[in-house]
């Protein structure tokens, strides 16, 4: 219990910080502050995506049916995660561009990988019997995270976008102030610490629901 | 700041009701975590 109290005085202190010691955004003003919800919130659902392939390619190897739950979760947790960047960067948007959505690179991509992943709940809630429906869905895990990179990394930069780049390649640094960084470092590992909260909570409900299951069956 | 403490207000009343939800979840999966161990 006392890591949870931390994690929660933390991201209380972050939100505090990232509006009253951290600066406005040079060329972005007040909304650029959002950043430091977007991008972590962006940074999860590509880890959870990622994890939701390590265990789906853990279940093809092992048919351990956990995995496929941890996998599940994992894409659930992503979906999420990738719902709220999805949200913070409309908000931020509105502010910047004067509209919520106007079909950027960015704002496509992020749409696609919605898209991918609603497909991945679509596949599982539609198939009824457990073991082809993990192996399936660990196939489609598998294949659904190869799309990740080029929509998160590749095709926002291919694509002439208006949304503004952190990593300044030429000299391979963050383009950031010194505050801004460390509210956003903090948040990083609030954001990566709240993951691992509900997903481990998360994973014991799904245990607690398979072992009432298994009982019911005798 | 008016605009600006809005924002914030709203953000921690999120972020708070988020925390208190999942420890809430949290601890009830604890209970009947002991309650199958018994």
């Amino acid at each position: 219990m006392i890591w949870q109290i931390i994690l929660g005085i933390w991201m209380t202190v972050v939100i505090v910080a990232s509006f009253l010691y951290m600066p406005a955004t040079q060329g972005l003003g007040e909304t650029g502050r959002i950043i430091v919800y977007h991008v972590p919130a962006a940074w999860i659902a590509v880890l959870a995506y990622l994890m939701a392939m390590v265990n789906a390619i853990g279940y093809l190897r092992k048919k351990d049916i956990r995995l496929d739950r941890q996998a599940q979760i994992n894409a659930e947790l992503g979906t999420i995660f990738c719902i709220l960047a999805t949200v913070t960067g409309a908000i931020w948007s509105k502010g910047a561009w004067g509209w919520y959505w106007n079909w950027d690179p960015r704002q496509t991509s992020i749409f696609v990988l919605l898209l991918i992943y609603g497909a991945y709940f679509v596949l599982r809630s539609s198939i009824t019997d457990s073991d082809t429906r993990a192996r399936l869905s660990a196939v489609y895990a598998i294949l659904a995270f190869i799309t990740v990179p080029f929509l998160v990394f590749v095709i926002p930069r291919v694509y002439s976008s208006l949304h503004p780049d952190l990593i300044n390649i030429p000299q391979r640094s963050l383009d950031m102030d010194r505050k801004m960084l460390h509210v956003f470092l903090s948040s990083l590992a609030g954001f990566t610490g709240l993951y691992v909260w509900m997903y481990k909570v998360q994973m014991r409900l799904e245990n607690l629901l398979y072992k009432q299951a298994m009982k019911r069956e005798g | 700041m008016g605009e600006l403490g809005f924002v914030l207000a709203v953000t921690l009343i999120t972020w708070v009701g988020l925390f208190l939800y999942v420890l809430r979840v949290d601890i009830k999966v604890k209970e009947a975590e002991r309650r199958e161990e018994i």
